[in-house]
């Protein structure tokens, strides 16, 4: 998958239309559920995951399992900057397709929303969802992105890090991310300390 | 202000006029020359692998689109091709796979299944070409069959000699009608609306003179299959991953 055609159709810009009339950007189950589905679908023509060129495919009714019936986006961000699902949150909360949650009252850790969003959009492809740094394009760094569970420094030198880079591999996002989004998303990183 | 005698303003007028009028002349040169589509400097070709076929028709939802294809005709469609246990083929294309397909068998009543898109082949020896009463069926430099809708007067000689069933006559220009590779798009750089539309990258386009093109790479890599290769119509559309059954 490349381009935005490829799941928007070609006159379809935003295929994912609204489907209540205040405008707001929700997207129902069904809707989701077959557009993604389009493709994802569990077919016995479909190569699957034996083909050469594997493609993740799902049985609605296994894949929900014990999760009742949910749009596909509660769980997984079709814009990932990879265009590859991350693992499923643990908690889905309310979120529309842009990937930013609301906090719900199971987590203990109160998690900023505008920094775990920012977080997905910059820093998931490298640091991985979990903050370990165990994801493929890892596998291409060097020196590789640390384990955040281990982090031993605090929020400022975080901020700092975040905003001129550090090392190699690291960029500076100084000036893609104002002050206070490389602050949200430290605070995010910060989280992820044991 | 110095006055002009009229014989001045005569020549001063026509001075403008020439000059203005060369330029008209030069100035289109210029800008398409720097521009310009040589039609002779490129041949096209065109890839299609079925193991990465998942059927999702977003190709000829795509198409339809791009060349406002009519209602229940189709320039490019796909194919399922079902292979059941007592060894019957079963195909089908629900309206040419633009919605998708749904669940025909479940995988214990088959013994194998897949997808195969099919379009135009732009054959280099083609039947339709060749049996135009009008000529209004021609290939271009770049080994693309067009039709002149001009000079095309709908008799269906050609929709009925195409043996892979690409033709059709448009309902509201009543000419022949099919697949074009895009053209409008191929000549301006872009590629065709159903390779770009295509999430798996099944359908690959390009100029098979560039040997850095994926489809000339791909061509050579692999071994490729063309459709009804006993008709001789020496198809540019090649298969990678063709099946025996696939008619």
């Amino acid at each position: 998958m490349i381009n935005c055609e490829n799941c928007h159709g070609p006159d379809d810009i935003p295929v994912i239309k609204s489907e209540d009339k205040t405008g707001t950007k929700t997207i129902t189950t069904d809707r989701s559920q077959s557009l993604c589905l389009r493709c994802h679908l569990s077919l016995p023509a479909r190569p699957g995951t034996l083909s050469t060129f594997p493609q993740p495919q799902i049985v609605l009714k296994k894949h929900m399992k014990g999760k009742g019936n949910l749009a596909c986006f509660k769980c997984h961000n079709p814009h990932h900057p990879d265009l590859k699902p991350p693992e499923p949150v643990k908690t889905p909360a309310d979120s529309n397709v842009n990937g930013t949650s609301t906090t719900t009252k199971d987590e203990k850790k109160t998690v900023s929303a505008k920094g775990r969003s920012i977080y997905n959009d910059k820093c998931l492809v490298c640091h991985g969802a979990k903050g370990d740094g165990k994801t493929e394009v890892a596998e291409n760094l060097d020196p590789k992105p640390p384990d955040f569970a281990r982090l031993k420094i605090g929020l400022s030198q975080l901020v700092g890090f975040i905003a001129n880079g550090k090392g190699e591999q690291m960029p500076a996002y100084k000036d893609e991310l104002s002050g206070e989004e490389i602050k949200e998303a430290a605070g995010y990183v910060e989280g992820f300390k044991k | 202000m110095k006055k002009l005698s009229r014989r001045e303003f005569i020549r001063d007028s026509g001075i403008a006029l020439a000059g203005g009028g060369l330029a008209l002349f030069i100035a289109p040169s210029i800008v398409s020359s720097a521009t310009k589509y040589d039609w002779t400097k490129h041949e096209y070709g065109y890839t299609i692998e079925i193991d990465r076929c998942i059927g999702c028709g977003m190709c000829a939802k795509a198409c339809k689109a791009e060349n406002s294809v009519p209602d229940t005709f189709y320039r490019t469609w796909v194919e399922r091709y079902s292979y059941l246990k007592n060894g019957e083929v079963v195909v089908d294309s629900p309206k040419g796979a633009m919605d998708g397909f749904g669940s025909n068998f479940k995988a214990d009543e088959l013994d194998k299944a897949f997808f195969v898109p099919k379009m135009c082949n732009h054959c280099r020896n083609p039947r339709c070409v060749q049996v135009c009463p009008v000529g209004a069926s021609y290939i271009t430099k770049e080994g693309v069959v067009l039709v002149d809708k001009k000079h095309c007067v709908g008799c269906a000689y050609c929709v009925q000699a195409c043996p892979y069933g690409a033709r059709y006559i448009h309902p509201k220009l009543s000419t022949a009608d099919k697949c074009t590779w895009c053209y409008h798009r191929i000549t301006k750089g872009m590629l065709p609306a159903c390779v770009l539309a295509c999430p798996r990258k099944a359908r690959k386009f390009g100029d098979i003179r560039d040997t850095s093109s994926e489809v000339y790479n791909l061509v050579k890599i692999h071994r490729v299959q063309e459709l009804k290769p006993e008709l001789k119509t020496n198809p540019r559309v090649s298969y990678i991953g063709l099946d025996k059954e696939v008619r």
